[in-house]
C-alpha cells in the first residue's frame, strides 16, 4: 500500500516537473523566436506577447502549487524557530488548516469569476474564450488547498501518534 | 477588526505562508467594503497583463543553472587569478564573486549555498579568523542586490509601474540607478576586508590556475553581464527579451556546450527555480488584491495626508523612512515587503519630492541590511544552517559588516545624486 | 449612492481635476446622496480589468476609449476606424448624427453615457519620413493591445502591426521593437514618445475619442431628480473636454514643432490609395460582425456625399 502511494507520489512529481519544464521551455523558445523574427524576418506572431504573459501566469501558478507541496512557500516563520518541538507540530497543523481554508475560499470565488467571464463571452488572443486561460486560477488555488489539507492530515497523525498513551 | 488583524499577524509569525495571510486580508477587506470576493481573482489575473514580469522566471532559471554548474568555481578562480597578488585578496575575491553572482540569482540564498561552499573553507585555510569569514560570507549573500539584473530590482520596477505616479519607472533606468550605490557598498566592504587582513601573511600564490587559463575557463560566462546590460542599453533588447536571451544562452552553454548539467538534472533544477518563482508570483498576485482593497478605500491618500500633517520636511521623512524600512526588513522577506509596502509609500515619497528611482534604491539598500539584522535576517539562518554554526555566533560575526552597510544606506538616502547622477534626464 | 469610476488618465492631469470638480458639484447639488469616487492612473487595471470590475460590481463605471468598450458594444469601434475621416469638419458632420445613435446603443447594452470626448487624430510618427505607403513596408507599426480591427486593416495594407500595451511603447521605440506609432500629438507628448521619433506625417490616420459610462443598473438606483443632476453635470464636463481638446491639440502640435520634429505631408493620392485598400478590410470586418454593417455603410455614404459635394 505504501509502495503504491510512493509510486503515485513519484508519478505526480514527474508530471509536475514535466509541466514546469514544458511551460518554461516554450516560454524561452517563443520569447527568443520573437527577437529573431523581429530582427531577421520582419515579422513575428502578433499574439506572441499576449500568449507569453498567459504562459507566465500559468507558470507562476504551477510553481506556487509545487512550492506548496514542498512546504516552500515564502513565510516569516519567526516564532517557530524558537518554539519547542511539541508546539511546532501543533502550530503547523493550525497554519496548514488556515491556509487550506483561505485557498478553498479563493478557489471558490475564482471559479465564480471564471464562470462570469464565460457567460459574458470575454475573449483573449483575438477570439479564444478567456475563461479557458483563467480557469488556471481556481484550479491552482484548489490544488494548493489539497496540498495543505494533506499536510494538516499528516501533522494531525503525528500529533496523535506521538501522544503518550496516558497522561 | 483589530482582533482579526492580530490573529493574522500571529498566524504569520507561526509560519503560515505569507500569500495566505495576504489573501485572507484581501478577502476580509473586500467583504467589509461589500465588494464581490471574485475581485480577488480579477486582480490575480492581472499577473497576465503586466509587462516585464516575464523577466522573473527567465533570469531565475539562468541563476539556478549557473549555481548548479561549475560557474561559481570558475568565477572564484578567475577573481583569484586577477586579485591574487593583493594582501587580503581572498576576501576581495569573495566579495566580488558574490556580488556578481547575487545580481543573477537575486539574493535567494543561492549565493551563500553555491559560493559559500567554495569560499568558506578557502578563507579558513588562508588564515582569516573564523568570525570574519562567517560575517563576510553571510554579508556577501545579499551583496549585489542593487546590480542588474537582480530580481528585487526588477520587481520594484514592476510594482512601481503598477502604482503609476505620473512619471513611469523604467526597469532599465533602475539598473543604471543601482550602479553607483552598489559599487559604494562593494568598495567600502572591500576596504574593510583589506584593512582587516593587513596583518595576515601575504598569501602565497593561492590561485588554483593562472590568469590566462582562468580567463579561458570562464570564457563562456564572462559575456553574460554584457548580454544583459549591453543588450539593454544599446537598445537592442527590452528587459524581458534580455532575460530570454540570457536564459537560452546559459541553458545552451551549461547543458549543451560544457555539459556540466545533464538533461536528467535539468527538470530538478527547473523545479527548484520555479518553486521560487511561484512563491514570488503568488504573493505578487494576491498582493495586487490587497493593494486594490487599500486603493478602493482611499488609504494611500489618507496615509499621505497623515504623514504630511506629522512630518514637515523631506529630510525628516527620509529619516523615518529609513527606520521604518529597517524594521520592515527585519520582519519581512524582501519580495513580500516590496509588493506590500511600495504601493503605499511610493505616493507619499513622491509627495515629498523623492524620485521613484531613488526610493527604489533606498528601499532595496535597507532591505539588503534586513537580510542580516537579528533576529530574523534570512541570510543569518541560511549561513547558520549551511556552516553549522549557532545563530548567536552569526549575529556577532556580521555586526561590523552590518554597521558598514548601515553607513552606506545613510549615504545612499541623503545623497540622491548617487542614485540619480548616471540616469540623467 | 456611491459611484466608483476608473480611468487610465493619470492623477493630476487636467482631465482628472475637471472630473473631480464635477463630482464635487454633484455631491453638493444632491446633498450628498450621490457621491462619485474617481480612481485615476490605471490603478484599477487596464480597460479589460476595469470592465471585469464593473461586471462584478466593484466599479460602477469608467472612462474608456472606443476600442476598450467594443467588447460590450462593437459599434463603438466605428469612430476609430483607420483612414476613415479626412478632417475635423467631417468628424463634426458624422458625430452630429451618430453621437445620439451610439449613446442609445450603449444604453441598450447596459451602459449610461454622457457624450464622447475628442482625443484628436492619430498621426504617424517614426524615425524615417513617411510620405507613401511603401515607406512603412518592413517597419513595425504599433497597434494598441486588443485593437483587432486596426491590426486587421494594417495587415490588409501589407504592413506588420505589432501589438503592445501602451506602457511598453516607449521602450519599444528605443529598442526598435516598434518603428512607427500612430498617436495624437497630445498623447505623444504625455507619453514622451516624441523624444524617440524624428518625423511626423501630417495626415489623419484614425480618430480617437473617449467615452464615460456608468453601469445602468447602478445608475437606476439613483433617484430620478438626482439622475438628472448627474447627467447635466457630467454631460457639461464631457462637452468641455470635447471642445478643449482642439485647443490643446493645436498647442501640442506647436510644442512638437518646437521640439524639432520634422513634419511631412503624404504625396498626393497616397492617402486615397491607402484608404481604398483599407476599405476592403473594413467591409469584410463589418460583414464578420466586428461592427454593424448598416451603420458603417451610412458613415461611408455620408462622407462620400460630403466629399463629392464639396468638390465643385
Ligand atoms: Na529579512
Ligand atoms: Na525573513
Amino acid at each position: 500500500m505504501t509502495r503504491f502511494f510512493a509510486g503515485l507520489e513519484r508519478l505526480g512529481r514527474g508530471l509536475e516537473n514535466l509541466l514546469l519544464c514544458a511551460l518554461l521551455l516554450v516560454m524561452v523558445a517563443l520569447a527568443v523566436w520573437q527577437i529573431i523574427a523581429r530582427n531577421f524576418f520582419d515579422g513575428g506572431f502578433l499574439w506572441a506577447d499576449e500568449f507569453l504573459k498567459l504562459l507566465l501566469l500559468w507558470l507562476g501558478l504551477a510553481g506556487a502549487v509545487v512550492a506548496s507541496g514542498e512546504g516552500k512557500q515564502i513565510k516569516i516563520d519567526v516564532l517557530s524557530r524558537f518554539l519547542p518541538e511539541r508546539f511546532t507540530a501543533l502550530s503547523e497543523l493550525v497554519t496548514a488548516l488556515f491556509t487550506a481554508a483561505v485557498c478553498v475560499l479563493c478557489a471558490w470565488h475564482a471559479g465564480r469569476f471564471v464562470l462570469m467571464e464565460r457567460d459574458f463571452g470575454s475573449t483573449l488572443l483575438g477570439n479564444l474564450p478567456a475563461w479557458i486561460f483563467q480557469a488556471a486560477i481556481p484550479l491552482a488555488f484548489g490544488l494548493i488547498a489539497v496540498r495543505y489539507l494533506a499536510a494538516a492530515g499528516r501533522r494531525l497523525f503525528e500529533l496523535i501518534a506521538k501522544e503518550p498513551p496516558c497522561s | 477588526m483589530l482582533l482579526i488583524a492580530l490573529g493574522l499577524f500571529l498566524l504569520a509569525l507561526l509560519g503560515a505562508p505569507l500569500f495566505a495571510i495576504i489573501a485572507a486580508g484581501a478577502l476580509l477587506g473586500y467583504q467589509r467594503a461589500e465588494i464581490d470576493l471574485a475581485a480577488l481573482a480579477v486582480e490575480v489575473f492581472r499577473l497576465a497583463e503586466m509587462p516585464v514580469l516575464l523577466a522573473i522566471p527567465l533570469f531565475t532559471l539562468a541563476g539556478y543553472l549557473l549555481g548548479e554548474s561549475g560557474a561559481p568555481r570558475r568565477l572564484v578562480n578567475l577573481t583569484q587569478a586577477l586579485f591574487g597578488w593583493l594582501p587580503g585578496s581572498l576576501a576581495a575575491v569573495a566579495l566580488v564573486a558574490c556580488a556578481f553572482f547575487t545580481a543573477f540569482t537575486g539574493a535567494s540564498g543561492v549565493t551563500i549555498v553555491a559560493l559559500g561552499a567554495l569560499l568558506y573553507p578557502a578563507l579558513q585555510q588562508a588564515g582569516y579568523d573564523e568570525h570574519f569569514n562567517l560575517g563576510l560570507i553571510t554579508t556577501s549573500g545579499s551583496l549585489g542586490l542593487l546590480f542588474a539584473p537582480s530580481l528585487p530590482l526588477i520587481l520594484y520596477g514592476i510594482v512601481a509601474q503598477q502604482t503609476e505616479v505620473g512619471r513611469g519607472v523604467g526597469i532599465d533606468q533602475l539598473f543604471v540607478a543601482g550602479l553607483l550605490p552598489g559599487l559604494l557598498m562593494l568598495v567600502l566592504l572591500l576596504g574593510y576586508a583589506f584593512w582587516h587582513s593587513r596583518r595576515l601573511p601575504r598569501e602565497r600564490k593561492t590561485a588554483a590556475v593562472g590568469p590566462g587559463r582562468a580567463l579561458v575557463d570562464a570564457a563562456w560566462e564572462l559575456p553574460l553581464p554584457f548580454i544583459v546590460l549591453g543588450g539593454i542599453y544599446s537598445g537592442y533588447f527590452a528587459v524581458s527579451e534580455a532575460a530570454a536571451v540570457t536564459a537560452l544562452y546559459v541553458l545552451v552553454v551549461e547543458v549543451v556546450i560544457l555539459r556540466e548539467i545533464t538533461l536528467l538534472q535539468l527538470p530538478g533544477i527547473v523545479r527548484q527555480a520555479m518553486v521560487m518563482v511561484g512563491g514570488i508570483l503568488i504573493i505578487l498576485g494576491v498582493s495586487l488584491a490587497s493593494t486594490n482593497v487599500l486603493i478602493d478605500a482611499g488609504v494611500p491618500e489618507r496615509l499621505f495626508d497623515w504623514v504630511q500633517a506629522h512630518v514637515s520636511s523631506r529630510l525628516t521623512f527620509l529619516l523615518w523612512l529609513n527606520l521604518f524600512l529597517l524594521l520592515l526588513g527585519c520582519l519581512l522577506d524582501i519580495f513580500s515587503a516590496l509588493v506590500l509596502v511600495v504601493p503605499l509609500i511610493l505616493p507619499v515619497a513622491v509627495g515629498f519630492n523623492v524620485d521613484p528611482l531613488h526610493l527604489g534604491i533606498i528601499f532595496l539598500a535597507n532591505m539588503q541590511i534586513g537580510y542580516l539584522t537579528p533576529p530574523v535576517g534570512l541570510n543569518l539562518f541560511i549561513a547558520s544552517y549551511r556552516f553549522d554554526q549557532p545563530i548567536l555566533t552569526l549575529y556577532r560575526a556580521t555586526l561590523p559588516f552590518l554597521l558598514l552597510l548601515l553607513f552606506c544606506v545613510l549615504l545612499i538616502t541623503y545623497w540622491p545624486w548617487l542614485s540619480l547622477g548616471l540616469v540623467g534626464g | 449612492v456611491t459611484l466608483k469610476l476608473g480611468t487610465l488618465a493619470p492623477e493630476g492631469a487636467a482631465w482628472m481635476n475637471e472630473m473631480r470638480r464635477g463630482a464635487t458639484e454633484i455631491k453638493e447639488r444632491t446633498a450628498g446622496r450621490v457621491e462619485i469616487k474617481l480612481y485615476g492612473g490605471g490603478v484599477m487595471g487596464n480597460e479589460k480589468s476595469m470592465l471585469r470590475k464593473i461586471r462584478i460590481g466593484q466599479l460602477q463605471g469608467g472612462a474608456f476609449t472606443g476600442g476598450g468598450l467594443a467588447d460590450v458594444y462593437p459599434d463603438l469601434s466605428l469612430y476609430g476606424l483607420p483612414l476613415l475621416f479626412d478632417s475635423l469638419e467631417e468628424i463634426d458632420a458624422v458625430r452630429a448624427d451618430f453621437d445620439p445613435l451610439l449613446r442609445a446603443g450603449l444604453e441598450e447594452h447596459g451602459f449610461v453615457s454622457f457624450g464622447f470626448a475628442e482625443g484628436g487624430f492619430a498621426l504617424l510618427m517614426g524615425n524615417r519620413p513617411i510620405v507613401r505607403l511603401d515607406d512603412m513596408k518592413g517597419q513595425k507599426l504599433w497597434v494598441p493591445e486588443g485593437d483587432t480591427v486596426t491590426s486587421a486593416v494594417m495587415e490588409e495594407l501589407g504592413l506588420s502591426p505589432i501589438s503592445l500595451p501602451i506602457s511598453d511603447v516607449l521602450t519599444g521605440l528605443q529598442t526598435g521593437l516598434v518603428h512607427i506609432v500612430g498617436v495624437s500629438p497630445i498623447g505623444a507628448l504625455a507619453f514622451q514618445w516624441h523624444t524617440k521619433v524624428k518625423y511626423v506625417t501630417e495626415a489623419p490616420m484614425a480618430y480617437l475619442c473617449a467615452v464615460l459610462v456608468i453601469d445602468r443598473k447602478a445608475f437606476d438606483k439613483i433617484d430620478e431628480a438626482d439622475r438628472l443632476i448627474v447627467r447635466e453635470v457630467m454631460e457639461r464636463v464631457y462637452q468641455g473636454f470635447d471642445r478643449q481638446n482642439r485647443l490643446d491639440e493645436a498647442a501640442a502640435l506647436a510644442a512638437l514643432r518646437k521640439q524639432g520634429l520634422n513634419f511631412v505631408t503624404p504625396q498626393s493620392g497616397e492617402v486615397a490609395r491607402m484608404r481604398e485598400r483599407a476599405q476592403g478590410a473594413m467591409e469584410r470586418l463589418s460583414a464578420q460582425g466586428a461592427y454593424s454593417p448598416e451603420l458603417y455603410r451610412r458613415i461611408v455614404d455620408l462622407l462620400r456625399e460630403r466629399r463629392s459635394g464639396s468638390k465643385p
